[in-house]
Order: structure tokens, then sequence, then C-alpha cells
């Protein structure tokens, strides 16, 4: 098989850019499971990043009013100079930015009008959140204040501390995180941004090595040459296939590896189908870009170009939900769009149900169809070719 | 004669189609990415009422439904969105994603959750507030009996505010701080047009340098005008991917463009500048000082927070010395200075280590290229 053995002498050239795709992406997975937890979920405060400047100094209004807030805010030591004040609360490294100025407590104590100062990002919910918490400790310091004779500071320290000692019952209803939605949260994470991978290396590697096939001189003189090109076809098809699921097979283990529940769910094995069928989806892009482009260098900023544009779009890098409306209306002309959405249907169910799932396998349809649509396409530019070198 | 060979050149580079791509589109391509992939990321931050239902298991005298519809979260933002219904409705509503949380029981309300988010954390923290609250007035009945009729529910209903906000006069948003390093990225990109120029004038690293060796041009002569040629060229790029942000993207580069504009052509020279010294002092192949300066131009964008936004603050506090001597990231920096900052002693800052930067890789070329003779080409 002469075609075939060509093929991955082509595809040995291109080993470099290949492996900087395989290890880049293995890497980035590794840091993702580093980062995901695997323990059960109990209810927790959202703490919010603070930054205290306290010129008040000391005094029990003041502690107690610290006291309070260490349970809704991370304390975020200020940096060495105001720009890295301002500029924690730009990177957003400190969310709120919180002053207690200079005789605040005596205003505060003698019915004042010194107010606290804070910073923060307008309208978002972290801030709003602790503009309510801050005002309502010091309301009900102030009913206390005006409503208890002969209150000193250190009873009004207690009753709010007595105060603060009762809490909300929280239940954690309809479904509680265990190891599967874990499992399943890094199984999408891991799954859609191999989508990415999966588009920049079958570019850079399949179109590279169906651009040197389909050069005019290589068709000429495979015209002249005893092997008909319905082998040398297949030849070609056969290798495609064990270059793609080969790779596809190396990024499944390396998921089941690093996923740190390692069990093996319906769902699990679903997704490896619906990366299989996009995968033949990429392979029949890369095809006709082989084909179709005339220069190596196109294929290169076509590979870099397609790949990051489309995972960007289609909610490869960034889930679906934040992305807008519009945005995902353009990306669902593109079947990466279709291949995130299967996944997501997938794992946002924490086990196999046929009505749950049929999402999926409509997403997988529309891929296939795309898959159609491309081949149909290499198959009329590769007849126009053939004409062409006669 | 320099203005033929400045024309002459500044044809060359605009008919290599890779380098268009890579100056003129990739970088209009990455800024689109970036709005659609990530515009409505920051915005979901923002406060959005809170949508619950609320069982209140038949109570006749029901306070706390009260309290919760009348919630407010600013003057004009409402805190919940209430649906009133019995518990299982509420359970199906959770499961659905209809709604963030449900409240059963009016006395000692419960709060029932699917998972931890923000605005569970609001939710609880409001039910704690009227448990403190009741708490509070019982606690105070106990001490003063007489404080009902000394105004104590007016006390409690009336609610004081005890924050002033500190105005800034431009809101802080991460997003730009992809758009200023792509932009800085893309100033610095000219890195590459140096070593290319460089690599056409030395004649052991190019026939076309040998060419040009035994032709009676000044090589000097020869070498800035074609220097100046990428740098129009190059411009042209910053240029366009400026206007699209600024127009179509609609990225906020703040008040003072004239100075944007001056940073802007200081990276592209420093950008020259750098390539053409890594080209005339690397004693390697081609391929090597490409990817050099690859290294340095991507590595310094991923610094300067094209990537990850938060790379350039943990650089800035951790090891600061090395956001003064990365060009993108001074570039960056000045672009995010002129944004955020009411003075300009950062942007200063930032102009002056880029223009030492840019002279001593100027002065380095210039050592490196000049009274270069072969004794036999």
């Amino acid at each position: 098989m002469p075609v075939y053995k060509t093929y991955f002498k082509i595809l040995r050239k291109l080993r470099t850019p290949l492996l900087i795709y395989t290890f880049m992406f293995i890497g980035l997975a590794y840091a993702m499971t580093a980062n995901s937890s695997m323990g059960s979920e109990e209810y927790h405060t959202e703490k919010i990043n603070t930054i205290i400047i306290n010129e008040d100094g000391q005094n029990t209004l003041v502690d107690g009013f610290l006291n309070y807030l260490d349970q809704y805010v991370t304390v975020v030591e200020p940096g060495k100079n105001e720009d890295s004040i301002k500029d924690a609360l730009f990177f957003g490294e400190a969310k709120y930015i919180l002053t207690i100025p200079k005789g605040f407590s005596d205003s505060f104590l003698n019915n004042g009008s010194l107010k606290l100062s804070k910073e923060a990002l307008p309208d978002s919910a972290e801030a709003m959140s602790l503009n309510t918490v801050i005002d309502n400790y010091f309301n009900l310091a102030r009913v206390y204040l005006s409503n208890v004779p002969e209150i000193n500071y250190d009873k009004l320290n207690s009753y709010i501390e007595a105060n603060l000692s009762i809490e909300a019952k929280t239940v954690f209803d309809v479904e509680k995180k265990d190891s599967v939605t874990n499992a399943n949260e890094f199984n999408e994470e891991y799954f859609n941004f191999m989508g990415y991978v999966i588009i920049a290396a079958f570019i850079t590697g399949i179109s590279m090595i169906m651009f040197s096939f389909n050069g005019l001189d290589i068709r000429r003189r495979h015209n002249a040459s005893p092997i008909s090109y319905r082998r040398m076809n297949l030849q070609l098809i056969l290798a495609n296939l064990i270059f793609v699921f080969g790779y596809l097979l190396l990024f499944i283990l390396s998921g089941l590896i690093l996923s740190k529940s390692r069990s093996i769910t319906i769902n699990l094995v679903l997704t490896w189908v619906n990366a299989a069928v996009f995968a033949l989806t990429v392979l029949s892009v890369s095809y006709l870009i082989g084909i179709a482009v005339n220069s190596r260098k196109a294929i290169g900023a076509l590979s870099t170009g397609l790949s990051l544009g489309v995972a960007f779009l289609s909610g490869m890098f960034v889930p679906q939900e934040y992305l807008g409306d519009k945005v995902l209306r353009a990306a669902s002309f593109t079947p990466a769009y279709w291949y995130v959405k299967a996944n997501h249907s997938l794992m946002s169910i924490p086990s196999f149900q046929w009505s749950e799932v049929s999402e999926a396998f409509r997403c997988m349809a529309i891929e296939i169809g795309f898959t159609i649509a491309f081949i149909s396409l290499a198959l009329v530019v590769s007849k126009r070719k053939r004409q062409q070198s006669v | 004669m320099s203005f033929y060979l400045y024309i002459t050149r500044l044809k060359c580079l605009f008919r290599s189609r890779e380098t268009m791509f890579w100056c003129y589109m990739f970088p209009i391509l990455l800024a689109t990415c970036f709005f659609f992939a990530f515009n409505n990321l920051w915005k979901i931050e923002d406060f959005k009422t809170i949508t619950i239902a609320y069982d209140s298991q038949g109570a006749k005298e029901d306070t706390f439904g009260e309290v919760l519809s009348s919630a407010n979260m600013s003057e004009d933002i409402k805190m919940f969105d209430v649906t009133y219904c019995d518990q299982t409705k509420a359970e199906k509503l959770l499961k659905n994603g209809d709604i963030d949380a449900y409240i059963v029981g009016n006395e000692k309300p419960e709060l029932h959750i699917k998972s931890n988010s923000m605005n569970t954390t609001i939710a609880k923290s409001f039910l704690d507030q009227y448990l403190h609250t009741s708490d509070a007035v019982t606690a105070i009945m106990k001490e003063n009996p007489n404080a009902m009729n000394e105004g104590l529910l007016d006390d409690v209903m009336n609610n004081n505010e005890y924050l002033k906000e500190v105005k800034s006069s431009h809101k802080p948003q991460q997003l730009l701080i992809y758009f200023y390093a792509l932009l800085a990225y893309a100033c610095v990109f000219s890195a590459n047009w140096g070593l290319d120029e460089v690599i056409n004038i030395q004649a052991n690293l190019s026939s076309r340098g040998a060419r040009l060796n035994v032709s009676p041009m000044n090589k000097m002569k020869l070498f800035f005008s074609n220097l100046m040629a990428a740098f129009t060229a190059h411009m042209g790029s910053i240029i366009l991917v400026f206007l699209y942000m600024y127009f179509i993207i609609k990225v906020d580069f703040g008040n003072n463009l004239a100075y944007l504009f001056g940073i802007c052509i200081l990276g592209s020279l420093c950008g020259l500048a750098l390539g053409g010294t890594v080209g005339i002092w690397v004693k390697k192949k081609t391929e090597t000082k490409e990817a050099i300066l690859t290294l340095v131009v991507l590595g310094g964008g991923f610094l300067s927070g094209m990537m990850v936004h938060q790379i350039k603050y943990i650089v800035a506090e951790k090891l600061p010395i090395l956001g003064y001597i990365n060009p993108v990231n001074l570039i960056a920096d000045a672009m995010y200075s002129l944004y955020y900052y009411d003075t300009y002693e950062r942007f200063y800052l930032d102009a002056a280590l880029l223009l030492i930067i840019t002279a001593f890789l100027c002065i380095a070329s210039f050592v490196g290229i000049r009274r270069k003779n072969y004794a036999s080409l």
C-alpha cells in the first residue's frame, strides 16, 4: 500500500505542531482536573473578596462590625500603594473596597452623618449584596442603641453576637452535587475543549497531507501510475480514519486517566460517540480544505483562524449559556455548536434516560448532515481537479 | 532614490498574503472572538432580581411574605420576584431551573436550593437578617417593655444607608485587558517584519542579501528605506485594528487618543528594533530566530493578560520587573492607565521604559549591522 505508507511518512514530518497541540491540550486538561473537586457539596456562603481600610482604628463598634463582616467577606490585603488597590478592583482580585473613615464610630454613636466609603463594580450582585449586609448591621445596632436604655458598646456587641448565632435553615433540594455530577462537569469541559484541538490538529495534519497528494504534478504522476484512483482513494480513506481514530483514542484514554472518578457511564460512552461523529465532520472539512486550497501557508492560517474562531463562537472555550443569542444563532451554522450542545445535554443529566438523551442524538444527526454536505462539496472539487489534471 | 526604494519595498510587503493575514486579519479575528466570547461573561455579574417561590404554609398573618415582596436591592431594583405556590410546585420550579430557590414557612423560614451561587447567598442572608431583626425585637422588648410605644417598629422599618460610593471616572472592565493586550501584541508583532528586513539585507542570511551586497546601493540607506516601509505597512495594520476595535466593537480606550497613538508608534518601532536585534545578534537558523521572536512576543502577550487577564495583575504584584522589561506589557499597561487613571504618571513611566528599551535595541541593531564586509560571497 504505497499511498498509505506515504501518508504516514508525510504525517511524521508534521509531528511537531501535532505534538504541541496534544501536549498543550493534555496540560490544560490536567490543570482542569487539579482545580475540580470530587466531594459532595454543602451550603456555603459565597464570600466576597474585599479590601478593608480601617482609618478609625480599633474600638468596640468597629471590632464588632469587622467580626460580623467576616462571615460574608474574604479579606484581601491592600497592596503597597493606592495604584495596587485600584488595580485589585479592576482585575477582580477584590470586588469591594470598604473604607472606615476616621471618626466614624463617634459619628455613628452620636447620630452623626459620617458614612463608610465603598468602591465596587456598579450594579454587581456582590456589591449590592454586601451593601445590604453592611447597612443591616448598622441599622440593627441603631435599633438597639435607641431602644435599650443605658446600653454600652460591650452590651451592644453581645446583643448582636447573640442575634448572629441564629441562622435560617438551608436545605439542598432536588440534586445534590455528587461524584457523578462532578465527573460530568469535568468531562463536559474536557470534551468541549477537545473539539478545538481536533479542529486545529486535523486541519494542520490532514489538510497538509491532502494538499501534498493534490498538487497538479503529483496528480499527473498518479494518472500515469498503475494504481487506480479508486485504490488510491481507499488507501487515503483508510489512512485518514486510522489517524483520526488513533488521535481520538489517545484523547479519550487521557480523559479517562485524568478524570478523578474514572467511571465509565452510558452518558460518557455517548460522549465518545459524539466526539467520533464530530471527528468525522472535521475530517471531511480538513479533506475539503486540503484539496481546495492552493497554498501551504493558507492552510496554516486557516488552521489557526478557523479553529480559534469556531471554538470561541460555538462555546468550546466559554460555556454556551454565556454567549449572546445572536452569537449562538450564527454558531448554529457550524457543526461545532451542535457538538458542544450534545456534550452539554449528555453531561447535564446525572444518569442515562432515553427521554433526556434524545436531544443529543438530534445534535449528532445534524453533525452527520454537515459531514455529508462537506463530503459532497469535496467530491465536486475533487472531480473538477481530476478533470484539470488530464 | 530613497523614496523609490521605500515604495518598492512597500509593494513587496503588501503582496505577501501571509504577512497580510497575520498582521491585518489575525488581530481582527481574535478581537472578534474575544468580543463574542467574553462580552456577556462580565454582564452576568450584574445583579438581576432573584426569582424565588414562597410557600407560607397557610399562615394567616404573613409578615415575612410582606417583607419578602417589598425587599429592594437598591432604589429601583427589587430583590425578589416571588411566585406564591405550594411546596410541590416550588420543587418542580426549582428542578426545572425556573427559580433560584424557594422558601417554606413564615415564622422560621427554610431556604431550599439546588446549588450554591451568589443569588442563593443573597437569599440566605436576607432570611438571616429577617431572623436577626425578629430576635432583636424580642430581646429589646425584654429589656424595655415600653419600646413598642416608644417607636420600636418605626425604628425597625426605617432603614438608613451607611455607605457612600466613591465614584471612579471609569468603570473597571476586565474585558478591556484582553483588547489592550491584543493591540499591544499587534504592535510588537512588527518584530517579525524587523527580522525579515535584516534577513533581506544580510549577505550571510539570504541570497537576496548577497545580491544587495554586490550592488552599488548604500546598504544602510536601503536598510532604513526598507525599515520605514515595514513601519508604514505595520502601522497601517495597527490603525485598522484600532478602528475596528473603536468603532465596531466599541472598546473604550479612554479620552486621550493622541497618547494612545503615541504609545502604538513607539511599540511598533520597539518591535522592529527587537526583530532586527534578534536577526543580527542570534547566530542561528532563521527558524530559530522566528521561534525566539514568537516566544518573546506571544509570551509577552500572555504575561500582559491576552489569554488570562489576571496574569497581568499577578505579574505586577509578584514579579514587577518582568512587567517592566516586557514591551507588550508596557504598551498594554500604558493603554490601561490612560483608561483607568485620572493622572498620567503611570503612562509616562511605561512610555519612558518602552523608549529606553527601543533605544537600546536600535543601538544594538545599528552596532551589529554597520560596516559589515564579507571576504567571499
